[in-house]
């Protein structure tokens, strides 16, 4: 393993609930500018192993290496914590993203506000900037979580489902900006349902059901028979009306 | 006389300003902390506590020891013990209120039929009497406030982040187990002394009143927090002049005040909206 030199490494990594093994003696590592689909079904464990990776949960066995000074942006999958009620402008949650990087006591400066409105302008949201987030629909306030998670300038994203919520093109629009940052050098840990359209973009997926299954390119993962029972109900095989079941 | 004359009056006995100091130092740091447990959806803890603060009052005076001394640490552990709670184990915080607070009335009225039945001295800790402020309560009730007013400055960034989504901030290298204990004690703290301002049963309208009336502005959070502290401060500065006139518990006073200006804006909201 060429520890120095990867982002993250996992090594034989199992993640429990109580008893219940949601991860299972998984390995990989995750090279600089890597751009990673991580699939599955509901239920295999994408969520859990990404959290595990942030340290959000504890592994119950195995090893996860990664750099003291690495700086993540994460995008959750469930933004319940979006109540409809709560007082925060969009500004307020995007400046959240910020706060990894400040010292005690943590405040926002005028340089900080610019970033903002820059991440703000880059997903084209500068017009939501003053409004509540819990006024918005469910896909703009899914941009305002990548702004968030964008804000900092990470060095890793991990992204959860991200383009649950979005239209068509809001969708194309996001790759193509994944795309941007991963040329830039930016690694990307993407958790999607939505293979048909990320698989063109990615550099690599991981197909995982409880442990990890399948670590190689998206051709490599089309042509790969022993997944013939995902790829069978993979989108790509099947019309439009299947993707969007399967989103 | 006129009102002012009357207000002079007021002011001219040493419990009125006693109390004013302690009413006002328990409404900013209860509605400051409550903006933070309304939004954590722990609107309840100030209610769960309040009862525990009760037990352990009846302990206290079963004991013959300072109430105070009793309550502080108790009230404290079992906020710690109620804002963890849902972590490890399977009982979400509503429930760890509920049932910390049944227990505890169980526990505090089981030992005050014991030792002789309700007398006034619990009856002032349930309902708020100004007139049993000491000097001591005065000082610890504004050290309280002054340390919830730093500690929520300091680390605001940090608490709103919190509130809003705990998994991310911890992301972001928020220390949110550290941050939950730290509020933790603070309510704990405001609690106990805001027994002696407006009593047991009336802390947790304090700390939920002035944040849900701020929250029908829907502004962004440090709006909110901001106007909850001075609906909280307005109305118990109003709250103990009323209760002096009127000759009304103090606590009774406040939540009633806070309970009309509440339904008042309320209501201009919905018909402003339609
Ligand atoms: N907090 C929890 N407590 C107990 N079991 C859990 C918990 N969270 C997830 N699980 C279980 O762990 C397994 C993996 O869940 P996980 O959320 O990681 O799946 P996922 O691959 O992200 O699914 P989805 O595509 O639906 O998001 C599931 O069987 C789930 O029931
Ligand atoms: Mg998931």
């Amino acid at each position: 393993m060429t520890k120095q030199t990867s982002v993250i490494n996992v090594n034989n990594v199992t993640v429990k609930y109580q008893s219940f093994m949601a991860v299972k003696e998984v390995s990989f590592s995750i090279k600089p500018g890597d751009f990673v689909a991580l699939i599955g079904a509901n239920g295999s464990g994408k969520t859990t192993l990404v959290k595990a990776l942030m340290g959000l949960l504890s592994v119950s066995n195995g090893k996860i290496q990664k750099s003291e000074s690495l700086t993540i942006g994460y995008l959750p999958q469930h933004t319940h914590s979006a109540e409809r009620n709560f007082p925060a402008t969009v500004e307020e949650v995007v400046g959240m993203g910020l706060l990894g990087k400040k010292q005690f006591p943590k405040r926002l400066n005028r340089d900080d506000m610019a970033e903002i409105g820059r991440v703000l302008d880059y997903l084209d949201i500068c017009d939501l900037r003053k409004k509540r987030i819990g006024a918005l629909s469910g896909g703009q306030q899914q941009r305002v979580f990548l702004a968030r998670a964008l804000v900092s300038d990470p060095q890793l994203l991990i992204l959860d489902e991200p383009t649950s919520a979005l239209d068509e093109s809001m969708r194309e629009q996001f790759f193509a900006i994944m795309k941007r940052l991963n040329a830039k050098g930016v690694t990307i840990i993407l958790v999607t349902h939505d293979i048909a359209t990320a698989g063109e973009y990615v550099s690599r997926v991981m197909y995982m059901d409880q442990s990890l299954i399948f670590d190689d390119t998206f051709d490599a993962f089309c042509e790969n028979q022993q997944l013939s029972p995902f790829v069978h109900t993979h989108p790509l095989k099947h019309g439009k009306d299947e993707r969007r079941d399967a989103s | 006389m006129s009102w002012f004359e009357l207000l002079i009056e007021a002011f001219s006995y040493g419990f009125m300003q006693r109390a004013f100091i302690v009413g006002i130092a328990v409404a900013v740091s209860s509605s400051m902390i409550g903006a933070f447990l309304v939004l954590k959806k722990y609107s309840m803890v100030g209610h769960g506590l309040s009862h525990v603060a009760f037990a352990a009052i009846a302990i206290g005076l079963v004991l013959n020891q300072s109430p105070l001394l009793v309550t502080a640490p108790v009230v404290v552990l079992v906020s710690i013990f109620i804002l963890h709670i849902n972590e490890r184990a399977k009982i979400h915080g509503d429930a760890a209120i509920g049932l910390t607070a049944a227990f505890s009335m169980a526990l505090g009225t089981t030992l005050a039929s014991i030792s002789g039945g309700f007398n006034v001295d619990l009856f002032s800790y349930l309902f708020g009497s100004i007139l049993t402020i000491q000097r001591i309560d005065v000082i610890l009730s504004v050290i309280l406030s002054i340390i919830v007013v730093i500690v929520v400055v300091l680390y605001y960034n940090d608490f709103v982040s919190m509130t809003y989504d705990e998994s991310f901030s911890r992301v972001t290298g928020v220390k949110t187990r550290r941050l939950n204990t730290v509020l933790a004690i603070l309510t704990g703290l405001t609690v106990v002394v805001g027994i002696r301002a407006i009593g047991t049963v009336l802390i947790s309208a304090l700390i939920i009143f002035p944040t849900i009336t701020a929250l029908q502005f829907s502004r962004g959070f440090k709006a909110t927090i901001m106007l909850a502290v001075i609906v909280s401060v307005v109305t118990v500065i109003s709250g103990l002049i009323g209760s002096f006139f009127l000759d009304l518990p103090s606590g009774s006073a406040i939540v009633l005040l806070n309970g009309i200006i509440f339904m008042v804006v309320f209501i201009v909201n919905v018909i402003i909206r339609r």
